[in-house]
This record gives structure tokens, sequence and C-alpha cells, in this order.
């Protein structure tokens, strides 16, 4: 039906959407606590057979960030192949040929279990310097709310629950989050006042937003940017420790008698075969250059990314009138 | 006052509702005037050749625009993106780069990048060929079709399910294009909006697939590409390395400079050299100075090998000790001053006779050979008080009893009496035979067994190319092979097997033939005879062997050179100066060279089998052994002729080099080869030897089993060398040089255990295609298709709907 826009009585009735009032009923910044960061992990991982479910249906609510999320099956599901591949079928090659098989087999699961751990490590570095240097946390979450659209026949529309990083692009950082949480506490600019001082403005600025803002844009993109490089070196490091030959005299978890006793002897274990082969490791000339390489790429990444961010000289600030107004 | 009056609300209310008019009317004039930009956006197409061009110019982007993103700190979120593939790309060079660091042969660290370099092109290429392409093929469009969007940004077009620039960009052409090829009707109202929603759909369904099977694909393929690779591989790389190993040799003395440069190799032993010169200069002889040059000038490597553990130099610690003695002051030592704290509390007599006690336990100690240390000459001394009664009885000799003086009086006793100067140079005679020899020998040793263990990898990448074609030549089925391999009695199994193998095709003629050009065939290709060697222009392992060993020999004979003449003197006599003067002997590079070696022979073992099968068909055999008999006074037993067939088919089939010498040649060996050996050949208790020389007649200077090993051994081996063989054989032949039948039941083992891991996997990755190939079948249903209409009708498809039927 076309829509006659002459008079007013023509607007139909009840088409904005009504929303249950509340904090949940908007997108809002999450107070972070030690397990915020796992618990997000376990929601996503949750969630991925109904992202699944979604996505083989070809439904018109699967967005990015659930593509995203089923991005990482490959990482999961890979992992475990690999481990498969050099390890499932060890115990019936017979004799020596299982004996060397089973080697190369533990360095191989230690191999794949320390590349993550070594991304993760990478990043988290650059993520923990960045946030001590400046005050910006690049991990900062938020909690999106998201109503869907009706979808297929029968189906009604519902609301549903993301988890995302308020400077997750650094073209679109969550502004508008970030001036909300201040105006809860009662200063809309308290984010940027805080940051402003840690830019080494004495003063308090008349507009520090238009001074902040451009420059977390910088170190997050700088920030990224070391991302993309350093956890991978990192990444090298895990695996370089993997294949050292202490890994693969790894102790055989089957071998002992009870469940009970392997459990207990397991990270007196984990913790020896980790000194010998992180020392072995440190003997040879790649591993020397490399243990050192993924330090310095750290400590490089971090002041790379936090090179800009002071003031060049602490001065008040005004407001720039030739800017158009940039909120969302 | 307006407030809580119903009226004031109502008016409040109306000046609400006309400002929200006026907005909306503001609102939809705007609609009117403002059109949608022209989008900036297109479709890229590109054949295969010119999007790998372009994968390569955009890695050449994203790394200018990395450099950009950290210097300026600019970049968008899709470049931030692709900086994480870059980076896991480089990430994966250096895992590869890392892991080949530790890998033992050219193949096995080459196969590191190609395992990285496979693993990424499967990530890759897995969408293509297995979604990609078959929604092509079913529906008419490629869901990955890469699309330029406003911003600049090269990005799959249904990447973000949300947003999707195609729409913009594909021509109402191009999308009637794809209706037509999924058959949508072409009266549908909207055509064009619901087959976009059609492709939408689909490439969801296919990004969410391909998630779902990469995981699994990207592993699986890598793994069974590089196992074929591998294979392929192996003697390539091999001849590449021996290649690289024989063009090294004239470098050999750069690259034993270098390692004398690396101190972190001689850290140890030239701190103990400096303690022990420094106590030295200062008139203290060290406690234990044989024991500890002993190990300081031991030639043996300081780096370890996995394959080479013979060392090439022995020098043991009586070799030290002569060269110590040889060094150290001859005249006699002044034991005064300990004589004195021995005996000074019972009276000058008795002091004069410590001391002469001690200076004949000096002088007996070198008629002896002894070390002249404090504690050996309190030991030679207690036995001279005990065959002394005066002696005996006198208080001061009592402290000699235990063999050990009381630690103050000995403390006197080191390094007393011994010439200052004299123990300067001695001094500097071992830093002299230290710097000018040991360390050189001990550079050289290192980068020797460096090479040799590149040839051992040459040797072990060659030797499984070959047995391969072995088990391959002698007509083994799968089915042989699952049967030897789960059959209870391995060893006879296999034994049996191959007899009836080996007899079959020596009784064929043309298997016979097949079987040894097959052979033949092998040698050519991984140039393992040499004949064929010399033909290809190349040299054998055992060749390069030869020269490496030759040159490293000459290099350490020519180390004499830096000695003074009398230093040199000091040295005569021992290894250490043996060594100076003949460099490796003989036996020494050949016991190097047997693991080596044993690969260039495996397949002429191999013909020998069969050869020998057919001789003992053609009756050429039993003539060679009456001949043999006759020679070594054997009667043969006509009833056993075909037992000691069988045995020489064991020791031609199954025995290594070590067991042909001793396993069955030496007497009380085990009783039962002793009573077959006897039986077989009538030979009395200890008359073994003819045994011996019989299997040599049969299996080395016969035409059976030509061996060079084996012969180069019969005729070089005395007995003395014969049981050396004994007792490191296990170790030696562990890898390499094992008989034909232990590299068949290898061989066996690998075939078996490739095949079930090819059977798992491969099977997996079979699986993984199917699903992914048929699950795309039913892909495609739109779930809002009850919104589309056929013109003059009410509905379309309505099984379409929510996909219900």
């Amino acid at each position: 039906m076309p829509l006659d826009k002459s008079t007013l009585s023509n607007i139909p009735n009840n088409t904005y959407l009504i929303l249950p009032k509340g904090r949940d009923s908007e997108d809002h910044i999450i107070k972070k606590r030690f397990d915020t960061g796992f618990r997000i992990m376990a929601d996503k991982c949750v969630k991925i057979p109904s992202y699944t479910k979604e996505g083989m249906e070809g439904s018109r609510n699967f967005n990015f960030q659930k593509f995203l999320t089923l991005g990482m099956i490959p990482n999961f599901i890979g992992s475990a192949m690999l481990i498969t591949i050099s390890n499932a079928l060890n115990g019936s090659f017979g004799g020596k040929d299982s004996f060397f098989a089973a080697k190369n087999g533990r360095k191989m699961a230690a191999g794949v279990i320390l590349y993550a751990l070594g991304k993760w490590i990478g990043n988290k570095i650059i993520n923990k310097g960045v946030e001590a240097t400046t005050g910006i946390d690049l991990d900062m979450p938020y909690k999106k709310i998201i109503h869907e659209l009706p979808d297929g026949k029968d189906n009604k529309a519902k609301t549903s629950i993301e988890f995302h990083k308020v400077f997750e692009s650094s073209a679109f950082p969550r502004w508008d989050l970030i001036n909300k949480k201040g105006e809860e506490n009662g200063n809309r600019y308290e984010y940027y006042d805080k940051l402003a001082k840690r830019m080494g403005y004495k003063e308090e600025l008349n507009a520090p937003d238009q001074v902040v803002q451009p420059k977390v844009r910088e170190v997050i993109v700088k920030a990224t940017a070391a991302k993309s490089l350093s956890p991978f070196i990192w990444a090298a490091v895990g695996c370089g420790i993997a294949a050292q030959e202490p890994v693969g005299g790894f102790m055989k978890f089957r071998n002992r008698v009870t469940f009970g006793e392997a459990a207990k002897a397991l990270p007196g274990e984990i913790l020896r075969v980790g000194k010998e082969s992180v020392k072995s490791f440190a003997k040879t000339k790649t591993g020397k250059v490399l243990m050192v390489g993924a330090v310095l790429s750290s400590v490089l990444g971090i002041a790379n990314s936090v090179s800009g961010f002071k003031a060049d000289k602490p001065l008040k600030s005004t407001i720039d009138d030739t800017r158009a107004h940039q909120e969302f | 006052m307006l407030n809580n009056n119903p009226q004031n609300v109502q008016t409040v209310s109306l000046i609400q509702r006309l400002k929200d008019k006026n907005v909306f009317e503001q609102l939809m004039k705007k609609h009117e005037k403002v059109t949608k930009d022209t989008p900036k956006g297109r479709l890229v197409v590109e054949n295969p050749i010119e999007e790998l061009g372009s994968s390569i110019v955009d890695t050449g982007r994203d790394v200018a625009a990395l450099g950009k993103a950290l210097t300026k700190g600019e970049a968008t979120d899709t470049q931030l993106g692709r900086f994480q593939d870059l980076g896991m790309k480089l990430g994966g060079a250096a895992i590869a780069g890392v892991l080949a660091g530790s890998r033992a042969t050219a193949n096995k660290k080459l196969m590191e990048f190609i395992g990285a370099g496979t693993f990424f092109s499967t990530m890759a290429l897995w969408p293509k060929l297995s979604i990609d392409m078959p929604t092509k093929f079913l529906y008419g469009f490629n869901p990955h079709q890469k699309v330029i969007d406003s911003n600049g940004d090269k990005k799959a077009a249904w990447l973000v399910n949300q947003f999707l620039p195609i729409n913009d960009i594909m021509t109402k052409e191009d999308v009637n294009k794809v209706a037509d090829k999924m058959g949508i009707p072409k009266n549908l109202e909207e055509r064009e909006e619901y087959t976009k929603e059609k492709m939408r759909t689909i490439a969801l369904q296919d990004n969410t697939l391909w998630m779902l099977s990469a995981g699994i694909a990207a592993p699986t393929f890598t793994s069974l590409v590089c196992n074929r690779a591998e294979e392929a591989l192996r003697v390539p790389m091999a001849n590449r390395t021996l290649k690289g190993v024989d063009k090294n040799i004239p470098n050999i003395e750069a690259a034993a400079k270098k390692a004398m440069g690396n101190a972190e190799m001689f850290k140890a032993n030239d701190s103990v050299i400096s303690e022990v010169t420094t106590s030295l200069r200062n008139g203290v002889v060290p406690e234990g100075l044989s024991e500890t040059l002993a190990k300081a000038f031991s030639t043996t490597s300081n780096v370890q090998s996995a394959t080479i553990r013979n060392s090439l130099l022995v020098d043991n610690s009586t070799a030290v000790e002569k060269f110590v003695s040889s060094i150290m002051p001859s005249q006699m030592p002044d034991f005064t001053a300990l004589a004195q704290k021995l005996a000074g509390s019972e009276g000058e007599e008795a002091v004069k006779q410590a001391k002469e006690l001690y200076e004949r336990a000096y002088q007996s100690a070198v008629t002896g050979n002894l070390s002249t240390d404090i504690d050996t000459l309190t030991g030679v001394a207690k036995g001279m008080v005990q065959s002394n009664k005066a002696l005996r009885q006198s208080n001061w000799a009592k402290q000699l009893k235990s063999g050990k003086l009381p630690e103050n009086i000995r403390a006197v006793g080191i390094g007393q009496g011994y010439d200052k100067e004299a123990l300067k140079a001695a001094a500097d005679k071992i830093d002299e035979v230290y710097g000018a020899v040991i360390k050189p020998i001990q550079a050289y040793n290192s980068v020797f067994e460096g090479e040799v263990a590149k040839l051992n990898g040459v040797s072990g990448e060659k030797y499984a190319s070959v047995t391969k074609t072995m088990l391959d030549s002698l007509g083994f089925t799968g089915e042989d092979i699952a049967d030897l391999r789960n059959s209870t009695d391995f060893g006879d199994d296999l034994f049996n097997g191959i007899s009836k193998k080996v007899q079959a095709t020596a009784q064929d003629d043309k298997a016979y033939k097949r079987a040894m050009e097959a052979l033949d065939r092998v040698q050519q290709k991984v140039g393992l005879t040499q004949s064929a060697s010399k033909e290809a222009g190349k040299s054998t392992v055992g060749e390069v062997f030869d020269r490496l060993a030759g040159e490293v020999s000459s290099k350490i004979k020519g180390l004499k050179e830096g000695l003074s003449a009398e230093t040199r003197a000091s040295l005569e006599g021992s290894d250490l100066g043996k060594a100076l003067l003949e460099g490796y002997s003989e036996h020494q590079v050949a016991s190097s060279k047997s693991s080596i070696i044993s690969v260039e022979s495996m397949a002429e073992r191999m013909k020998g089998m069969l050869t020998l099968e057919r001789a003992m068909q053609d009756g050429s055999f039993e003539k060679k052994l009456e001949q043999v008999a006759g020679e070594t006074g054997f009667s043969l037993d006509s009833d056993s002729v075909e037992d000691i067939k069988n045995l020489c088919r064991r020791v031609a089939w199954g025995s290594s080099y070590g067991d042909a010498m001793n396993k069955y040649g030496i007497s009380g060996n085990g009783k039962k080869y002793q009573t077959v050996i006897n039986t077989l050949f009538n030979c009395t208790e200890g008359e073994t030897g003819r045994w011996q020389q019989a299997v040599r007649a049969i299996s080395a200077e016969g035409s059976y089993i030509p061996d060079p090993a084996l012969e180069f051994r019969v005729q070089n081996a005395p007995e003395a060398y014969a049981q050396e063989i004994a007792k490191t054989h296990k170790a030696k032949f562990a890898d390499f040089g094992e008989s034909a039948m232990g590299a068949l039941k290898k061989q066996v083992n690998q075939v078996y255990n490739d095949r079930k891991w090819m059977k798992v996997f491969g099977g997996a990755a079979a699986a993984l295609v199917g699903v992914t190939l048929i699950s795309q079948l039913f892909f495609g249903k739109v779930r809002n298709a009850h919104l589309y209409k056929v013109k003059g009708q009410d509905n379309f498809q309505k099984e379409d709907s929510n996909g219900n039927k």
C-alpha cells in the first residue's frame, strides 16, 4: 500500500518498536572483571551451534559478528585435526614405529597448543602495554542488544545479545557508549578527561573528545597492526619450544596406574618438560633470535602504538567550529 | 500552570504531534530531493592466473598499508583484518624456518616449508574447488565473488551478510542471468530482488559450510599432499645434499677454523687447560693430572650425532698418561719438606729415612711407568715399608699404613720437590699440544661428523626409496603385506612369505627379468652403483665419503707441522702421535663408512637374493657348494642339501654384515648354530673357522651376494676386528646396515602403516568432499519466499516459505 503522506492521521499507528525499559534494552559497556574475557569466549562457544544453524538456513539475521564467531570453528577443528592426524594411529604402528610416531605426535600436539598460547600472550602483552601507558583498554567489552528481524513465515522477531569490544573498529569506535557511561557518572567527558590527563594536558580541556578521539583511533590502528605481527613471532617461539626433544618424552598419561595419580603427576611433568624444552630451544641460534625477537616485537609494538599519544605541548584546547558534530 | 491539567496535556501532545508532522514532512521532502549516489564499487572479474597475480599485488599492497598503519596510524578496518592474514603467513614461514632447523636431512627441512606452503594453499584452494565451483555450476554465480566497494576495499561480495555492496553493483542483466540458471519463473514480481535474496541465502550457506569444513580440510589435505611430496622429493633432495657435501670438501679447513672460533664448544676444555697450566706455573702439580688432561684432550666428538658414535680418533687416558710422564720433569724431586713434616718429630735420622723412602718410591714409579703424584708414591712407599722390618717398626712409617697420607702432610707433598722451571716448561707443552693439535682435531672431528651425518641422511633417504621398489619388484600385494603385518609369528611368516615370492620370481624367467630390471632401474635412479653414477656424472655416497675422510685425514696429518720437534718427540708412541702421523686409520674410516655404504649394497643384496635362488634352481649352486666343501674338507651329506640351502638363504638374506662374521662364525655362539654348522659341514668342535671360510666363499667371494663392505672386512679383518664389530654391531646396524630381510620387514611395516594412515585420513578427506558437495544440492531455500508473488497468483513456491513443504 503506497503511503499517503499528505495527512498526519495516515501515519500508521504502532509502527514504532516498543522496547522493554531498563538497562538491558540498549547497548552498554560492561564492567570488566578478571574472568570477563573467559566468559565472553565461553558465551561465543556456546552460541556456535545456533549460529551454525542460522547460517545453514541462510537467515537474514546472520551478522558479521556471527560469521567471525563461526570463524573460530576452523581453529578448533583444525587444531584437533592436526593433533588427531599425528596421534590417532600411532598405537597401531607397532614397536619402534609407534615409539617414534608417538614422539612426533606429542611434539605436534604441543606445537598446536603452544602456537595458540604464543598468539594469546603476544596479543595480551600489547594490549596490556598500551593500557598501562595510555589508559586505553583495547579489550573494553560492551554488551550489544540486537533486535532481530522476523525471518521466515512463522518466525517471530527476537532479541539477542552479543559481546563486542568498544574499540574493535578503528573507523567507528563506540564513542556513544563511552559518552553514555560518562553521563551515568555525571560527566559525559569523563573518559576523555581521563585520557587527556594521560596525554599530558594539565588542565581540563574544553572539548577533550575532539583531542582524544583521533589519538585513540591512531593507537587502535597502530596497536592492531602490531598485533598482526608480534603474536605470530610469539607463536613461532611456542612451536620452536614444542619441537624440542624433551617434549617427545612427555609422560604417557595412560601408563599411570590410576587417573588420580596421573592427574597429580601432570603439573610437575608439564613444568619439567616446559623448563627443559625452553632451555634446549634457547641453546639454538634460531631459538635465541626468535625469543629476543618476540620480546623486542612486543616492546617495539607497544612503543610504536603509543608514540603519538602524548600531547605535543600541554595546551588548553578550543572547540574546533569547522568540524561537524560527530556523535553516533 | 500547564501541569497535570488534562486539557494542557492534550495541548502539549498536540504541539508534539505538530512538531512530529513537521519533521516527517521535512524528511519526506528531503527524500524526494536527494538521490542515491552512483556506487563507485565494481566487480572484480579475473581468470585464475590474473587472480594469482593480483593476490601477489594485493599482498604487496598489504605490506605497504601495514607500513603506513605502523608509522602513521592510518588504515581501514578491512585493511586491519587483512594484516592478520599477512601476519599468519609470515608467522607460518617463521615456524617452518624454526622447525626446519631441527630436522636432520635436507628433504625434511624442505618439507617444513612445503608443509607450510601447502597448508596456506589448501586453505585458499579448498573453498574455491569444493564450494565456489560447485555453486557456480549449480546456481550460476561465484559465492566468493570479489568486489571493490565504494570505499576502495577489495572484499568478498557476500562476506558480510547484512551489508552487500554487490546488490548495487550487479546489473539487471547479470542478476537475470543468474535467475535463469536458477530456474526462477520469468513472471515473478520483483524477480531480481528474489534472485538477490536467493544468492544471499546460498552465499551465506556456503560461507557457513566453508567454516565447518575448512578445519578438517586444511590439515587433512596438507598431510595427504605432503605425504606424497616427501616421497617424490626424497631422491632429488638427497642427491642435492650429496653434491653439496662433495662440493664443500675443499672448504673443510675453513669450516674447522670457524669451528675453532666457536667459544661455546671449547669453553669447558679451555677452562680445564687453563686451570691445569696456571697451577703448574705456580709450582703445584694438580691432582689427577692425567685423568683431567685425558678428558680435555679427548678427540671424540663434542657434537652429538645420532648415527655416528664411533670416535674416529680414540685416545685413551693411558696415552695421555704417557704424554704427561714424558713432559713432566725427570729429575729427582726434592722430598725434604715432606719428610720433615712426616718424620720431623722423630729426629734427623727418621727424616733422612723418610726422604730416602720417597726417593726410592719415585724411582720405582718411574721405572714402572706409574704416575708420580703423591698418592701413587705413598702407595708404593707403603709396599716398601711392609717389606722392610726396620721401617715397619718406626712410628712415622705407621702413618703410611692406610696407603694414604694424613691430609695436612699430603698437602705438603703435592707439588713438592718439582723444579719450578721444569713445571713451567710442562705447562707450555700442554698449551702447545692443546692449541696446535688437540683443538684443531676436535674442530675437524666436529666438522667431519656434521658432514658424515649429512651423508647418513642421504643414505637414509635413498634407502627408503630403494626398499619400496624392492618390495614392489618381488610382487608383494597389499593383501600380502597386511597378512604379514598381522601375523603373530612375524619373523617366520615373513621369511616363508619372502621365500615363496623369491622362489616364484626366480622360477619364472619373465618375472625374474622384470624384477632384476626394476632393481637396476632403482640403482640408476638413485645413483647407487658406481657404473650408473659415473654415467650420470655423479658420485656415490661412498665415493664422497672417501674423499671427505681423505681430506680431513690429510689435514690432521698436517697438524704436526705446528709442533716443535721436542714436543713431537714426546707424543711419539701414543695414539695421538699416531693419528698425527697417519691421520684417520683405515679401519676407523671403515667403521664410519659401513653404515653409509650399506645402502649402496642393499639393492645388490636384493639382486643377490634372486641370483642365489636362481642358482639353486639351475644346479650351479650345488656345484659351487661341492667345490667349497671339497676345498674346506667337508663331506656333503646329500640328505641335508635342502637344509644347507635354507641356511644359506638365511645367511644371505637374513644376516647383517656383522652376523656373517660373528653369529655364524664365532665358536661358542649358541649350541644351535654350532650343531647346524658341525652337522652341515661335518666340522669337529673348534673347527668353525672353516664355516667362516665357507660363508665367506658363498656370500662374499661368490657371485650371489656381492657385498663391498663384507669383502672389505674379509680382506682386512683380523680376528680382533671381528670381535670389535661384535661389540657394537647392534648400534651400528640398527638403522641402515641391516639385512635384506630386515629391510623388507621394516618396509612391510612401513607400507602397511602408510596404507593404514592413508585409508583412515584419505577416507576422511573423501567423505568430507562428498558431504561438502552433496550438501550444496540442498542450498538456496529462501526463508521469506512467501513474500514474493508470481503475477496473477496469490503466492509463490509455498513449499519454499520457511523451509516447510
